[in-house]
């Protein structure tokens, strides 16, 4: 599996497509150091150091652009219906904060625009991450996610895709 | 605390004080102290007020509010107390609010910003090609640096945009932000404190309010999971 660099030999043509996983464990670690939200502690599940968080944090930085899904958005939407309500307020204006601070770009791919067999295995979220890569291929795309399914399938695919874990722990 | 019907042992009515009303405030407290210690008030430039610190009520579940007012009715200094945070909270919110907008209007301020983002981009991107541009949110950078001050931001966050720039000038910035209007400065500070006061000094009541409840009426101090209880919003989502 190769690792992931943190950026020093990037040059700053490329973009970066975060996935839901990665955007999530930003507003988790931030949720449970600054907001002590020690419930969602356990859902960290790489950034589990400080030095883990940034490594991360230098490799977003490598990149010129920044870009999602709308469907990731959903997904995070999701997931904070997923904790109390009462802390759902907080989890989105960290969410806000994060989209804001890293100028978080943001892509619709439209569901006819995407292939009806992909979206039944991989969903509608995976696929259009994929298709705003082809969308940038000029730009040299790279996939952050966690999920090693959409891993696999960019490997397939022939779009760089690291996956978290690489991103945390760089050679 | 005299009640005209004295609650039983067990008693749900308890069971909702603790669980919707002390349980979030006491853990909200904890938080808003934590940020006032640290001098990160949250503020926010595009709604001018203080993200994670809120007035009570804002505290509490919409849904709870008839328990809220259940409480209040038995506790009232806690009604007292609570008008008391927030308008030290309101106080606070309006002072940052002006000295942040003050700074924001001053040629001065406008112009050391604007001086700093053209030494950025000659110096430092030329030195450090990776670096982000950042001439196009050039608008936006005075505001985002007013916020970072008002929030004591000494660092931030290495995949921010604005992290690099932070790093170099922050130290700057804080002088200014200090030196700016010196006596209204240490106004702002003063009104921190107050309000870190109060709000310590309600937390440590409400935490042994808490505490007092849970002995004399026997619950604990938060819902056990499972049995299910009513006051679990849904029961098919984890407790977290």
């Amino acid at each position: 599996m190769p690792r992931a660099d943190l950026g020093s030999n990037l040059d700053r043509r490329r973009i970066v497509i975060v996935d839901t996983g990665p955007l999530w464990e930003l507003v988790l670690y931030r949720a449970v150091k600054e907001l002590r939200f020690v419930n969602l502690e356990r859902d960290l599940t790489h950034f589990v150091s400080r030095e883990a968080y940034e490594n991360c944090g230098s490799f977003l930085f490598s990149f010129r652009k920044k870009t999602t899904s709308a469907s990731v958005v959903a997904e995070l939407y999701g997931k904070i219906q997923d904790t109390q309500r009462k802390g759902r307020s907080q989890l989105w204006g960290l969410v806000y904060e994060e989209f804001r601070n890293m100028s978080m770009d943001e892509d619709v791919v439209r569901l006819l625009d995407m292939q009806s067999d992909f979206v039944a295995k991989y969903g509608p979220t995976d696929v259009s991450l994929i298709e705003i890569a082809r969308q940038n291929v000029d730009q040299k795309p790279v996939i952050l996610t966690l999920d090693s399914q959409l891993y696999t399938e960019c490997m397939r695919a022939q779009i760089r895709s690291d996956l978290l874990i690489q991103v945390c722990n760089p050679l | 605390m005299s009640f005209d019907v004295k609650p039983g042992r067990g008693s749900e009515r308890v069971k909702a004080w603790v669980y919707t009303i002390l349980n979030p405030v006491i853990d909200s407290l904890r938080r808003e102290t934590d940020l006032l210690k640290s001098g990160n008030l949250s503020w926010r430039v595009h709604s001018k007020r203080f993200e994670y610190i809120r007035p009570i009520a804002e505290l509490i579940d919409v849904n709870q509010q008839p328990n809220l007012e259940d409480f209040l009715a038995e506790h009232p200094t806690f009604g007292e107390r609570f008008n008391q945070h927030d308008s030290a909270l309101a106080i606070l919110e309006k002072a940052v609010t002006d000295y942040v907008e003050g700074l924001l209007r001053a040629s001065d301020f406008r112009e050391q910003v604007r001086e700093s983002l053209d030494d950025y981009e000659s110096r430092l991107r030329e030195a450090n090609p990776t670096y982000p541009d950042l001439r196009e949110p050039r608008d936006k950078t005075a505001e985002y640096v007013a916020e970072f001050l008002a929030n004591n931001s000494r660092s931030l966050p290495r995949h921010y945009t604005l992290y690099a720039f932070w790093k170099e000038y922050a130290a700057k910035f804080d002088a200014i932000f200090r030196a700016f209007a010196e006596p209204t400065y240490h106004g702002v500070k003063g009104k921190t404190q107050e309000l870190l006061d109060i709000s310590q000094r309600l937390r440590i009541d409400l935490e042994a309010l808490r505490l007092a409840l849970v002995r004399e009426y026997d619950v604990p101090a938060a819902p056990l999971d499972p049995p299910h209880s009513v006051f679990q919003e849904n029961a098919s989502r984890r407790f977290r």
